[in-house]
Protein backbone atom coordinates (compact mmCIF):
# COMPACT_ATOMS: atom_id res chain seq x y z
CA UNK A 1 0.00 0.00 0.00
CA UNK A 2 1.82 3.26 -0.46
CA UNK A 3 1.85 6.02 1.50
CA UNK A 4 -1.01 8.08 -0.31
CA UNK A 5 -3.36 5.54 -0.35
CA UNK A 6 -3.04 5.35 3.09
CA UNK A 7 -3.43 9.26 3.53
CA UNK A 8 -6.44 8.82 1.28
CA UNK A 9 -8.04 6.19 3.84
CA UNK A 10 -7.28 8.82 7.00
CA UNK A 11 -8.51 11.87 5.64
CA UNK A 12 -11.87 9.48 4.71
CA UNK A 13 -11.99 8.23 8.13
CA UNK A 14 -11.24 11.59 9.83
CA UNK A 15 -14.03 13.55 7.53
CA UNK A 16 -16.56 11.44 10.26
CA UNK A 17 -17.35 13.78 12.89
CA UNK A 18 -17.65 12.77 16.47
CA UNK A 19 -19.53 14.30 19.38
CA UNK A 20 -21.08 13.19 22.50
CA UNK A 21 -24.21 10.84 22.18
CA UNK A 22 -27.31 13.09 22.31
CA UNK A 23 -29.26 13.19 25.87
CA UNK A 24 -32.25 14.38 26.45
CA UNK A 25 -32.43 17.54 29.22
CA UNK A 26 -34.46 15.82 32.10
CA UNK A 27 -33.08 17.53 35.04
CA UNK A 28 -36.57 19.29 35.14
CA UNK A 29 -38.22 16.51 34.46
CA UNK A 30 -37.11 14.61 37.83
CA UNK A 31 -37.72 17.34 39.73
CA UNK A 32 -41.48 16.99 38.76
CA UNK A 33 -41.68 19.46 35.90
CA UNK A 34 -41.88 18.14 32.66
CA UNK A 35 -43.44 21.51 31.34
CA UNK A 36 -39.87 22.49 31.88
CA UNK A 37 -37.84 19.94 29.84
CA UNK A 38 -40.38 20.74 27.07
CA UNK A 39 -39.22 23.76 27.00
CA UNK A 40 -35.78 23.16 26.86
CA UNK A 41 -36.44 20.68 23.94
CA UNK A 42 -37.80 22.99 22.00
CA UNK A 43 -35.05 25.19 22.51
CA UNK A 44 -32.69 22.74 21.45
CA UNK A 45 -34.85 22.10 18.49
CA UNK A 46 -35.16 25.15 17.62
CA UNK A 47 -30.81 25.80 17.71
CA UNK A 48 -31.12 22.83 15.63
CA UNK A 49 -31.38 18.81 16.26
CA UNK A 50 -28.66 16.43 14.31
CA UNK A 51 -31.15 14.56 11.96
CA UNK A 52 -29.11 11.43 13.11
CA UNK A 53 -30.65 12.23 16.57
CA UNK A 54 -33.79 13.69 15.33
CA UNK A 55 -36.41 10.71 15.96
CA UNK A 56 -34.91 10.92 19.61
CA UNK A 57 -35.63 14.19 20.59
CA UNK A 58 -38.83 14.03 19.15
CA UNK A 59 -39.35 10.73 21.43
CA UNK A 60 -38.31 12.45 24.84
CA UNK A 61 -40.48 15.41 23.60
CA UNK A 62 -43.25 13.49 23.40
CA UNK A 63 -43.12 12.10 26.65
CA UNK A 64 -42.54 15.55 28.24
CA UNK A 65 -45.31 17.00 26.37
CA UNK A 66 -47.51 14.23 27.64
CA UNK A 67 -46.60 14.38 30.90
CA UNK A 68 -47.25 18.63 30.89
CA UNK A 69 -50.70 17.82 29.49
CA UNK A 70 -49.71 19.13 26.17
CA UNK A 71 -51.40 16.48 24.15
CA UNK A 72 -51.81 17.99 20.68
CA UNK A 73 -47.78 18.43 20.39
CA UNK A 74 -47.23 15.12 22.07
CA UNK A 75 -49.09 14.07 19.22
CA UNK A 76 -47.42 15.72 16.56
CA UNK A 77 -43.81 14.84 17.76
CA UNK A 78 -44.32 11.26 18.90
CA UNK A 79 -46.24 11.37 14.78
CA UNK A 80 -42.79 12.77 13.52
CA UNK A 81 -41.05 9.93 15.27
CA UNK A 82 -42.78 7.21 14.19
CA UNK A 83 -42.01 7.88 10.57
CA UNK A 84 -38.21 7.68 11.12
CA UNK A 85 -38.46 4.98 12.80
CA UNK A 86 -40.58 3.38 10.37
CA UNK A 87 -38.30 4.18 7.78
CA UNK A 88 -36.39 0.96 6.54
CA UNK A 89 -32.36 0.52 6.05
CA UNK A 90 -30.36 3.05 6.66
CA UNK A 91 -28.77 5.10 3.71
CA UNK A 92 -25.27 4.07 2.55
CA UNK A 93 -23.73 6.63 4.01
CA UNK A 94 -24.85 6.29 7.15
CA UNK A 95 -23.87 2.63 7.03
CA UNK A 96 -20.01 4.00 5.88
CA UNK A 97 -19.39 6.23 8.17
CA UNK A 98 -20.46 3.78 11.18
CA UNK A 99 -18.34 1.14 9.83
CA UNK A 100 -15.48 3.34 11.00
CA UNK A 101 -16.89 5.87 13.04
CA UNK A 102 -19.13 5.80 16.02
CA UNK A 103 -22.06 3.72 16.37
CA UNK A 104 -24.34 6.88 17.01
CA UNK A 105 -24.10 8.55 13.89
CA UNK A 106 -26.66 6.32 12.49
CA UNK A 107 -30.26 7.88 12.10
CA UNK A 108 -31.48 6.62 16.06
CA UNK A 109 -34.70 4.33 15.09
CA UNK A 110 -34.16 3.25 18.64
CA UNK A 111 -34.11 -0.56 20.56
CA UNK A 112 -37.39 -2.46 20.08
CA UNK A 113 -38.82 -1.24 23.27
CA UNK A 114 -38.40 2.03 22.75
CA UNK A 115 -40.48 1.91 19.32
CA UNK A 116 -43.14 -0.64 21.31
CA UNK A 117 -43.25 3.27 23.72
CA UNK A 118 -43.57 5.42 20.70
CA UNK A 119 -46.36 2.90 19.32
CA UNK A 120 -48.38 2.91 22.95
CA UNK A 121 -48.37 6.76 23.38
CA UNK A 122 -49.43 7.40 19.89
CA UNK A 123 -51.81 4.46 20.51
CA UNK A 124 -53.00 6.63 23.96
CA UNK A 125 -53.28 9.85 22.01
CA UNK A 126 -55.05 8.48 19.38
CA UNK A 127 -57.67 6.72 21.41
CA UNK A 128 -58.18 9.58 23.45
CA UNK A 129 -59.05 11.54 20.27
CA UNK A 130 -61.96 8.98 19.90
CA UNK A 131 -59.60 7.26 16.68
CA UNK A 132 -59.91 3.99 18.09
CA UNK A 133 -59.41 2.34 14.52
CA UNK A 134 -55.61 4.25 14.69
CA UNK A 135 -55.10 3.42 18.12
CA UNK A 136 -55.67 -0.48 17.83
CA UNK A 137 -53.03 -0.21 14.66
CA UNK A 138 -50.65 1.36 16.97
CA UNK A 139 -50.86 -0.99 19.37
CA UNK A 140 -50.42 -3.53 16.97
CA UNK A 141 -47.35 -1.73 15.61
CA UNK A 142 -45.92 -1.85 19.00
CA UNK A 143 -46.46 -5.73 19.30
CA UNK A 144 -44.53 -5.96 15.71
CA UNK A 145 -41.70 -3.78 17.05
CA UNK A 146 -41.64 -6.17 20.04
CA UNK A 147 -40.85 -8.65 17.78
CA UNK A 148 -37.83 -6.96 16.20
CA UNK A 149 -34.15 -7.90 16.46
CA UNK A 150 -31.50 -8.86 14.10
CA UNK A 151 -31.09 -12.29 15.60
CA UNK A 152 -34.77 -12.96 14.50
CA UNK A 153 -36.63 -14.13 16.65
CA UNK A 154 -40.20 -13.21 17.29
CA UNK A 155 -40.94 -12.55 20.74
CA UNK A 156 -44.32 -10.66 22.04
CA UNK A 157 -44.33 -10.23 25.43
CA UNK A 158 -45.42 -6.85 26.05
CA UNK A 159 -48.40 -7.36 27.97
CA UNK A 160 -49.48 -3.85 27.96
CA UNK A 161 -49.91 -3.59 23.93
CA UNK A 162 -51.75 -6.61 24.51
CA UNK A 163 -53.90 -5.66 26.96
CA UNK A 164 -54.87 -2.10 25.07
CA UNK A 165 -55.30 -3.99 21.68
CA UNK A 166 -57.69 -6.04 23.33
CA UNK A 167 -59.93 -3.40 25.05
CA UNK A 168 -59.79 -1.36 21.76
CA UNK A 169 -60.73 -3.98 20.00
CA UNK A 170 -63.20 -5.05 22.21
CA UNK A 171 -64.86 -1.74 21.62
CA UNK A 172 -65.09 -1.53 17.89
CA UNK A 173 -66.82 -4.79 17.96
CA UNK A 174 -63.83 -7.15 16.98
CA UNK A 175 -64.45 -9.52 19.77
CA UNK A 176 -62.23 -12.56 18.28
CA UNK A 177 -59.39 -9.94 18.48
CA UNK A 178 -60.38 -8.54 21.80
CA UNK A 179 -60.54 -12.46 23.04
CA UNK A 180 -56.86 -13.51 22.04
CA UNK A 181 -55.38 -10.38 22.84
CA UNK A 182 -56.90 -10.41 26.54
CA UNK A 183 -55.34 -14.00 26.56
CA UNK A 184 -52.00 -12.70 25.34
CA UNK A 185 -51.67 -10.39 27.73
CA UNK A 186 -52.75 -12.76 30.47
CA UNK A 187 -49.93 -15.33 29.38
CA UNK A 188 -47.25 -12.52 29.68
CA UNK A 189 -48.45 -10.56 32.91
CA UNK A 190 -50.00 -13.74 34.76
CA UNK A 191 -49.75 -11.86 38.22
CA UNK A 192 -52.45 -9.67 37.14
CA UNK A 193 -55.38 -10.45 37.73
CA UNK A 194 -56.96 -7.55 36.00
CA UNK A 195 -55.27 -8.92 32.59
CA UNK A 196 -57.00 -12.23 33.50
CA UNK A 197 -60.45 -11.28 34.15
CA UNK A 198 -61.03 -8.04 32.51
CA UNK A 199 -64.56 -7.81 32.43
CA UNK A 200 -64.77 -5.09 29.75
CA UNK A 201 -68.47 -4.47 29.31
CA UNK A 202 -68.46 -4.04 32.91
CA UNK A 203 -65.66 -1.12 33.19
CA UNK A 204 -65.75 2.23 31.28
CA UNK A 205 -62.84 3.73 32.22
CA UNK A 206 -59.16 2.72 31.16
CA UNK A 207 -56.30 4.15 33.09
CA UNK A 208 -52.87 3.83 31.82
CA UNK A 209 -50.04 4.10 34.67
CA UNK A 210 -46.25 4.76 34.30
CA UNK A 211 -44.33 4.47 36.81
CA UNK A 212 -40.78 4.47 37.66
CA UNK A 213 -37.52 5.60 35.72
CA UNK A 214 -36.91 3.61 32.65
CA UNK A 215 -33.24 2.18 31.78
CA UNK A 216 -30.27 3.93 31.39
CA UNK A 217 -27.77 2.68 28.43
CA UNK A 218 -24.51 3.21 29.33
CA UNK A 219 -21.34 1.56 27.02
CA UNK A 220 -18.84 -0.83 28.78
CA UNK A 221 -16.44 -3.63 28.51
CA UNK A 222 -13.51 -3.85 25.71
CA UNK A 223 -13.25 -0.21 23.92
CA UNK A 224 -16.82 0.65 25.44
CA UNK A 225 -18.42 -1.44 22.85
CA UNK A 226 -20.88 -3.58 24.40
CA UNK A 227 -24.04 -1.74 24.97
CA UNK A 228 -25.97 -2.07 28.34
CA UNK A 229 -29.01 -1.36 30.53
CA UNK A 230 -29.26 -0.67 34.21
CA UNK A 231 -32.00 -0.12 35.94
CA UNK A 232 -33.16 2.50 38.28
CA UNK A 233 -34.41 1.55 42.14
CA UNK A 234 -37.66 2.92 42.74
CA UNK A 235 -40.02 3.34 45.47
CA UNK A 236 -43.36 3.28 43.42
CA UNK A 237 -44.85 -0.20 42.11
CA UNK A 238 -48.14 1.32 41.52
CA UNK A 239 -51.41 3.58 41.54
CA UNK A 240 -54.84 2.83 43.97
CA UNK A 241 -57.87 5.13 42.69
CA UNK A 242 -60.76 6.27 45.12
CA UNK A 243 -63.81 8.01 43.58
CA UNK A 244 -65.27 10.43 45.46
CA UNK A 245 -63.29 8.72 48.52
CA UNK A 246 -64.16 5.06 47.65
CA UNK A 247 -61.22 3.07 46.61
CA UNK A 248 -62.55 1.99 43.01
CA UNK A 249 -59.18 -0.56 42.03
CA UNK A 250 -55.32 -0.57 41.84
CA UNK A 251 -52.86 -0.87 39.07
CA UNK A 252 -51.25 -4.40 39.33
CA UNK A 253 -48.34 -5.72 37.11
CA UNK A 254 -47.62 -4.51 33.98
CA UNK A 255 -44.81 -4.06 31.45
CA UNK A 256 -41.03 -3.37 32.97
CA UNK A 257 -39.36 -1.42 30.81
CA UNK A 258 -35.64 -2.90 31.94
CA UNK A 259 -36.89 -6.43 30.95
CA UNK A 260 -37.95 -5.69 27.92
CA UNK A 261 -34.51 -3.41 27.08
CA UNK A 262 -32.84 -6.61 28.30
CA UNK A 263 -34.37 -9.90 27.09
CA UNK A 264 -36.16 -10.61 23.57
CA UNK A 265 -39.00 -13.04 24.77
CA UNK A 266 -37.54 -15.27 27.37
CA UNK A 267 -33.93 -14.66 26.58
CA UNK A 268 -31.44 -12.39 28.86
CA UNK A 269 -29.51 -10.61 26.87
CA UNK A 270 -25.78 -9.51 28.55
CA UNK A 271 -24.82 -6.60 26.40
CA UNK A 272 -23.91 -6.12 22.92
CA UNK A 273 -21.15 -7.43 21.02
CA UNK A 274 -19.61 -5.11 17.96
CA UNK A 275 -17.28 -6.85 15.70
CA UNK A 276 -16.11 -3.40 15.72
CA UNK A 277 -14.27 -4.02 18.62
CA UNK A 278 -12.44 -7.05 18.18
CA UNK A 279 -10.89 -5.55 14.42
CA UNK A 280 -9.80 -3.23 15.92
CA UNK A 281 -7.43 -4.97 18.73
CA UNK A 282 -6.75 -6.81 15.46
CA UNK A 283 -5.67 -4.41 13.45
CA UNK A 284 -3.93 -3.34 16.18
CA UNK A 285 -1.74 -6.39 17.33
CA UNK A 286 -1.68 -7.00 13.12
CA UNK A 287 -0.31 -3.56 12.35
CA UNK A 288 2.45 -4.07 14.55
CA UNK A 289 3.26 -7.94 13.74
CA UNK A 290 3.53 -6.59 10.38
CA UNK A 291 4.94 -2.79 10.81
CA UNK A 292 8.05 -4.19 13.09
CA UNK A 293 8.66 -7.48 10.57
CA UNK A 294 8.87 -4.81 7.40
CA UNK A 295 11.52 -2.88 9.36
CA UNK A 296 13.23 -5.61 10.40
CA UNK A 297 13.62 -7.00 6.78
CA UNK A 298 14.13 -3.34 5.64
CA UNK A 299 10.22 -4.05 3.34
CA UNK A 300 9.89 -0.24 4.11
CA UNK A 301 6.28 -1.15 1.70
CA UNK A 302 6.01 -3.69 4.88
CA UNK A 303 6.54 -1.42 7.71
CA UNK A 304 3.77 0.92 6.00
CA UNK A 305 1.18 -1.28 5.64
CA UNK A 306 1.77 -1.86 9.77
CA UNK A 307 1.83 1.31 10.42
CA UNK A 308 -1.72 1.81 8.42
CA UNK A 309 -3.11 -0.74 9.75
CA UNK A 310 -2.39 0.79 13.60
CA UNK A 311 -3.17 4.03 12.56
CA UNK A 312 -7.06 2.48 10.89
CA UNK A 313 -7.24 0.96 14.52
CA UNK A 314 -6.65 4.36 16.14
CA UNK A 315 -9.14 5.68 13.91
CA UNK A 316 -12.01 3.35 14.10
CA UNK A 317 -14.69 3.93 17.19
CA UNK A 318 -15.82 0.87 18.09
CA UNK A 319 -17.94 2.50 21.56
CA UNK A 320 -21.50 0.96 21.07
CA UNK A 321 -24.23 3.99 20.82
CA UNK A 322 -25.42 4.76 24.08
CA UNK A 323 -28.35 6.90 23.06
CA UNK A 324 -31.76 6.04 24.35
CA UNK A 325 -35.12 7.37 25.36
CA UNK A 326 -34.27 8.41 28.69
CA UNK A 327 -37.94 9.76 29.81
CA UNK A 328 -39.15 6.74 29.49
CA UNK A 329 -41.07 5.09 32.46
CA UNK A 330 -39.61 2.32 34.50
CA UNK A 331 -43.38 0.46 34.21
CA UNK A 332 -45.93 0.71 31.74
CA UNK A 333 -49.33 -0.83 33.43
CA UNK A 334 -52.91 -0.71 32.48
CA UNK A 335 -56.32 -1.06 34.83
CA UNK A 336 -60.07 -0.98 34.20
CA UNK A 337 -62.09 1.39 36.21
CA UNK A 338 -66.13 1.46 36.93
CA UNK A 339 -67.06 5.12 37.05
CA UNK A 340 -70.54 6.23 36.72
CA UNK A 341 -70.95 9.11 33.93
CA UNK A 342 -71.21 12.30 35.21
CA UNK A 343 -68.73 14.57 37.58
CA UNK A 344 -66.75 13.38 40.47
CA UNK A 345 -63.52 13.12 42.16
CA UNK A 346 -60.79 10.75 40.98
CA UNK A 347 -58.34 10.80 43.88
CA UNK A 348 -54.58 8.84 42.47
CA UNK A 349 -52.26 7.73 45.07
CA UNK A 350 -49.03 5.93 44.46
CA UNK A 351 -48.14 2.92 46.18
CA UNK A 352 -44.89 1.39 47.43
CA UNK A 353 -43.92 -2.30 47.12
CA UNK A 354 -46.29 -3.62 50.27
CA UNK A 355 -49.37 -1.73 48.56
CA UNK A 356 -49.22 0.92 50.62
CA UNK A 357 -49.89 4.71 50.07
CA UNK A 358 -46.77 6.60 50.10
CA UNK A 359 -47.58 9.42 52.37
CA UNK A 360 -47.70 12.72 50.24
CA UNK A 361 -47.78 11.23 46.99
CA UNK A 362 -51.76 11.61 45.93
CA UNK A 363 -53.35 14.39 43.81
CA UNK A 364 -57.23 15.04 43.44
CA UNK A 365 -58.50 15.50 39.71
CA UNK A 366 -61.96 16.90 38.63
CA UNK A 367 -63.40 14.23 36.07
CA UNK A 368 -66.21 14.47 34.23
CA UNK A 369 -66.86 10.89 32.82
CA UNK A 370 -68.60 10.61 29.18
CA UNK A 371 -72.00 8.39 28.86
CA UNK A 372 -69.70 6.10 26.57
CA UNK A 373 -67.37 3.04 26.97
CA UNK A 374 -64.28 3.96 25.83
CA UNK A 375 -62.51 6.91 27.69
CA UNK A 376 -58.82 6.52 28.66
CA UNK A 377 -56.83 8.37 31.45
CA UNK A 378 -53.01 8.66 31.72
CA UNK A 379 -50.94 8.59 34.88
CA UNK A 380 -47.37 9.16 36.11
CA UNK A 381 -45.91 9.14 38.85
CA UNK A 382 -42.99 11.95 38.44
CA UNK A 383 -40.23 13.92 40.71
CA UNK A 384 -40.92 15.32 43.72
CA UNK A 385 -44.21 12.85 44.48
CA UNK A 386 -45.74 14.77 41.60
CA UNK A 387 -48.30 12.90 39.53
CA UNK A 388 -48.77 13.68 36.04
CA UNK A 389 -52.05 12.90 33.95
CA UNK A 390 -54.49 13.31 30.99
CA UNK A 391 -57.68 13.18 32.29
CA UNK A 392 -59.77 15.41 30.39
CA UNK A 393 -61.35 14.69 26.84
CA UNK A 394 -58.14 16.28 24.78
CA UNK A 395 -57.93 18.77 27.30
CA UNK A 396 -54.77 20.79 28.51
CA UNK A 397 -54.03 19.11 32.01
CA UNK A 398 -51.91 21.05 34.84
CA UNK A 399 -49.09 19.08 36.18
CA UNK A 400 -48.93 19.34 40.05
CA UNK B 1 -1.93 10.43 -10.01
CA UNK B 2 -2.07 12.76 -7.41
CA UNK B 3 -4.91 14.38 -8.93
CA UNK B 4 -6.67 10.73 -9.32
CA UNK B 5 -6.23 10.24 -5.46
CA UNK B 6 -7.79 13.96 -4.24
CA UNK B 7 -10.85 13.12 -6.42
CA UNK B 8 -11.19 10.26 -5.01
CA UNK B 9 -10.75 11.42 -1.54
CA UNK B 10 -13.46 14.51 -2.06
CA UNK B 11 -15.49 11.53 -3.18
CA UNK B 12 -14.85 9.30 -0.18
CA UNK B 13 -15.25 12.45 2.35
CA UNK B 14 -18.86 13.03 0.90
CA UNK B 15 -20.05 9.36 0.63
CA UNK B 16 -18.57 9.14 4.36
CA UNK B 17 -20.17 11.91 5.70
CA UNK B 18 -23.68 12.16 3.21
CA UNK B 19 -25.21 15.33 1.52
CA UNK B 20 -28.92 16.01 0.28
CA UNK B 21 -30.37 17.66 -1.90
CA UNK B 22 -34.12 19.04 -1.78
CA UNK B 23 -35.87 17.77 -5.01
CA UNK B 24 -39.36 17.49 -6.49
CA UNK B 25 -41.05 13.91 -7.37
CA UNK B 26 -44.07 12.91 -8.32
CA UNK B 27 -46.28 12.21 -6.04
CA UNK B 28 -47.05 8.34 -7.15
CA UNK B 29 -43.41 7.97 -7.16
CA UNK B 30 -41.65 5.72 -4.35
CA UNK B 31 -39.01 8.02 -2.69
CA UNK B 32 -35.99 6.49 -0.82
CA UNK B 33 -37.58 6.47 2.74
CA UNK B 34 -39.78 3.97 2.48
CA UNK B 35 -41.70 1.99 5.16
CA UNK B 36 -43.92 -1.01 4.95
CA UNK B 37 -47.44 1.16 5.35
CA UNK B 38 -49.16 3.20 2.53
CA UNK B 39 -47.09 5.73 0.99
CA UNK B 40 -48.14 8.79 -0.82
CA UNK B 41 -48.27 6.55 -4.34
CA UNK B 42 -50.95 4.21 -2.76
CA UNK B 43 -53.33 6.84 -1.79
CA UNK B 44 -53.23 7.93 -5.28
CA UNK B 45 -53.83 4.84 -6.98
CA UNK B 46 -56.61 3.95 -4.03
CA UNK B 47 -58.24 7.33 -5.36
CA UNK B 48 -58.04 6.16 -9.17
CA UNK B 49 -60.04 3.10 -8.03
CA UNK B 50 -63.32 5.06 -7.47
CA UNK B 51 -63.30 6.16 -10.97
CA UNK B 52 -64.79 2.06 -11.64
CA UNK B 53 -67.55 3.79 -9.81
CA UNK B 54 -69.15 5.66 -12.39
CA UNK B 55 -69.58 2.19 -14.43
CA UNK B 56 -72.17 0.79 -11.78
CA UNK B 57 -75.10 0.67 -13.96
CA UNK B 58 -77.12 1.21 -10.47
CA UNK B 59 -75.54 4.90 -10.47
CA UNK B 60 -75.45 5.79 -13.72
CA UNK B 61 -77.70 3.28 -15.92
CA UNK B 62 -79.91 4.61 -18.38
CA UNK B 63 -82.80 3.36 -15.58
CA UNK B 64 -81.51 5.64 -12.93
CA UNK B 65 -83.77 8.52 -12.32
CA UNK B 66 -83.01 11.77 -10.62
CA UNK B 67 -79.21 11.88 -9.06
CA UNK B 68 -78.56 9.26 -6.44
CA UNK B 69 -76.40 10.54 -3.77
CA UNK B 70 -73.49 8.50 -2.46
CA UNK B 71 -72.54 8.99 1.31
CA UNK B 72 -68.65 8.49 1.91
CA UNK B 73 -67.58 6.92 4.84
CA UNK B 74 -64.51 6.91 6.75
CA UNK B 75 -62.25 3.44 5.48
CA UNK B 76 -61.89 1.32 8.60
CA UNK B 77 -58.29 0.61 9.59
CA UNK B 78 -57.87 -2.87 10.45
CA UNK B 79 -54.13 -2.95 9.84
CA UNK B 80 -51.34 -2.29 12.08
CA UNK B 81 -50.18 1.35 10.75
CA UNK B 82 -52.12 3.87 11.79
CA UNK B 83 -52.97 6.19 8.60
CA UNK B 84 -55.18 9.49 8.12
CA UNK B 85 -58.39 8.36 6.88
CA UNK B 86 -59.88 11.52 6.66
CA UNK B 87 -57.34 12.57 3.55
CA UNK B 88 -58.13 9.01 1.75
CA UNK B 89 -61.74 9.98 2.10
CA UNK B 90 -60.73 13.49 0.58
CA UNK B 91 -59.07 11.83 -2.53
CA UNK B 92 -61.79 9.69 -3.22
CA UNK B 93 -64.39 12.33 -3.55
CA UNK B 94 -62.19 14.67 -5.30
CA UNK B 95 -61.58 11.94 -7.78
CA UNK B 96 -65.46 10.88 -7.49
CA UNK B 97 -66.61 14.58 -7.72
CA UNK B 98 -64.73 15.32 -11.14
CA UNK B 99 -65.28 11.75 -12.72
CA UNK B 100 -68.88 12.21 -12.19
CA UNK B 101 -70.20 15.92 -13.69
CA UNK B 102 -73.07 16.17 -11.59
CA UNK B 103 -74.69 12.91 -12.50
CA UNK B 104 -74.01 11.54 -8.83
CA UNK B 105 -74.12 13.28 -5.28
CA UNK B 106 -71.02 12.51 -2.79
CA UNK B 107 -71.50 13.66 0.99
CA UNK B 108 -69.09 12.30 3.63
CA UNK B 109 -69.89 10.48 6.66
CA UNK B 110 -68.38 10.29 9.86
CA UNK B 111 -68.65 7.79 12.30
CA UNK B 112 -70.92 8.89 14.15
CA UNK B 113 -73.42 9.22 11.42
CA UNK B 114 -73.86 5.37 11.17
CA UNK B 115 -76.55 5.44 13.91
CA UNK B 116 -78.31 8.09 11.59
CA UNK B 117 -77.74 5.99 8.43
CA UNK B 118 -79.24 3.00 10.22
CA UNK B 119 -82.37 4.46 11.09
CA UNK B 120 -82.79 6.03 7.53
CA UNK B 121 -82.13 2.78 6.30
CA UNK B 122 -85.04 1.62 8.31
CA UNK B 123 -87.08 4.95 7.28
CA UNK B 124 -86.79 4.41 3.76
CA UNK B 125 -87.98 0.58 4.23
CA UNK B 126 -90.85 1.72 5.61
CA UNK B 127 -91.36 4.61 2.42
CA UNK B 128 -90.33 7.50 4.53
CA UNK B 129 -88.01 8.25 3.16
CA UNK B 130 -86.66 8.65 -0.50
CA UNK B 131 -83.30 10.76 -0.80
CA UNK B 132 -83.38 10.34 -5.02
CA UNK B 133 -86.28 12.63 -4.93
CA UNK B 134 -85.99 14.23 -1.39
CA UNK B 135 -82.16 14.92 -0.67
CA UNK B 136 -81.30 15.78 2.93
CA UNK B 137 -78.84 16.68 4.87
CA UNK B 138 -78.02 13.17 5.81
CA UNK B 139 -79.95 11.52 3.17
CA UNK B 140 -78.03 9.00 0.79
CA UNK B 141 -79.21 6.07 -1.53
CA UNK B 142 -75.54 4.52 -1.15
CA UNK B 143 -73.00 3.91 1.16
CA UNK B 144 -69.39 3.76 0.20
CA UNK B 145 -67.51 2.04 2.63
CA UNK B 146 -63.75 0.75 3.07
CA UNK B 147 -62.03 -1.56 5.23
CA UNK B 148 -58.32 -1.85 5.33
CA UNK B 149 -57.19 -4.88 6.30
CA UNK B 150 -52.90 -6.35 6.82
CA UNK B 151 -50.81 -9.44 7.50
CA UNK B 152 -47.62 -8.39 8.54
CA UNK B 153 -44.35 -10.47 9.59
CA UNK B 154 -41.26 -9.33 10.87
CA UNK B 155 -38.32 -11.92 11.39
CA UNK B 156 -34.23 -11.81 11.24
CA UNK B 157 -34.51 -7.78 11.00
CA UNK B 158 -36.96 -8.05 7.91
CA UNK B 159 -40.59 -6.85 7.83
CA UNK B 160 -43.54 -7.82 5.36
CA UNK B 161 -46.36 -6.12 5.28
CA UNK B 162 -49.52 -7.02 2.89
CA UNK B 163 -52.80 -4.33 3.24
CA UNK B 164 -55.79 -5.03 1.23
CA UNK B 165 -58.30 -2.42 1.48
CA UNK B 166 -61.84 -3.24 0.18
CA UNK B 167 -64.15 -0.92 -1.35
CA UNK B 168 -68.24 -1.74 -1.10
CA UNK B 169 -70.79 0.42 -2.27
CA UNK B 170 -74.02 -0.69 -0.31
CA UNK B 171 -77.78 0.12 -1.19
CA UNK B 172 -79.13 1.91 1.66
CA UNK B 173 -82.37 0.74 1.15
CA UNK B 174 -81.99 -2.72 0.95
CA UNK B 175 -78.49 -3.16 2.43
CA UNK B 176 -77.53 -5.42 -1.40
CA UNK B 177 -74.01 -4.93 -2.35
CA UNK B 178 -74.09 -3.21 -6.01
CA UNK B 179 -69.74 -3.12 -6.40
CA UNK B 180 -67.11 -4.34 -4.67
CA UNK B 181 -63.21 -3.48 -5.16
CA UNK B 182 -60.31 -3.36 -3.83
CA UNK B 183 -56.71 -2.10 -3.83
CA UNK B 184 -53.73 -4.47 -2.01
CA UNK B 185 -50.54 -3.77 -1.92
CA UNK B 186 -47.45 -5.79 -0.38
CA UNK B 187 -44.11 -4.51 0.73
CA UNK B 188 -40.90 -6.08 2.37
CA UNK B 189 -38.04 -4.26 3.67
CA UNK B 190 -35.09 -4.70 5.92
CA UNK B 191 -36.16 -3.08 9.32
CA UNK B 192 -34.29 0.09 10.33
CA UNK B 193 -32.03 -0.45 12.63
CA UNK B 194 -32.21 -2.41 15.79
CA UNK B 195 -28.85 -1.95 18.18
CA UNK B 196 -29.55 -5.31 19.65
Amino acid sequence: MKPSVLLLLLVAVGACRSRPPYRAPDEPFRRGDPAGTLRRLQAEGQEGIAPEDEALWRCEAGAAALCAGDEEAAFRVLHAASAILGTLESSSAENARAIFGEEATKTWKGDPHERCMNALYKGILYWRRGDLDNAAACFKRGLLADGWSEAGEHQQDFAVLSFLLAWASDRRGLEEQARFSFEEAARNQPDNRAFKNPRPRERNVLAVVEIGRGPTKVAEGLNGSIARYYAHDTQERGMEFLLDGRPIGRSGRGTDLYLQAITRGKRVLDGVRKGKAIFKEGAKIGGIIVAYEGARRRDWGMAAVGVGAILFSALTNAEADTRHWVLLPGEVQAVPLSIPPGPHTLTVRVLDGSGRAIPGWERDFSVDVADSQDTLYYFRSGGRRTIHALVGRQESNATQ
Amino acid sequence: MIRIYWAALLALSLAACGSSKTRRVAIEDDDKITGTGLESGDIESIAALAEDLMGVPQLTGPHVSGVPTVAIHPVRNNTNQDFDAENLVRRIRQQLVNKANGKITFVTRDQMDEALIERERTEKRAGERTSSKQVTKTGADFYLTGTASSLSKVGRGYESNAIWIDFRLIDAENGELVWEKEYKTKKVGKAGVVTR
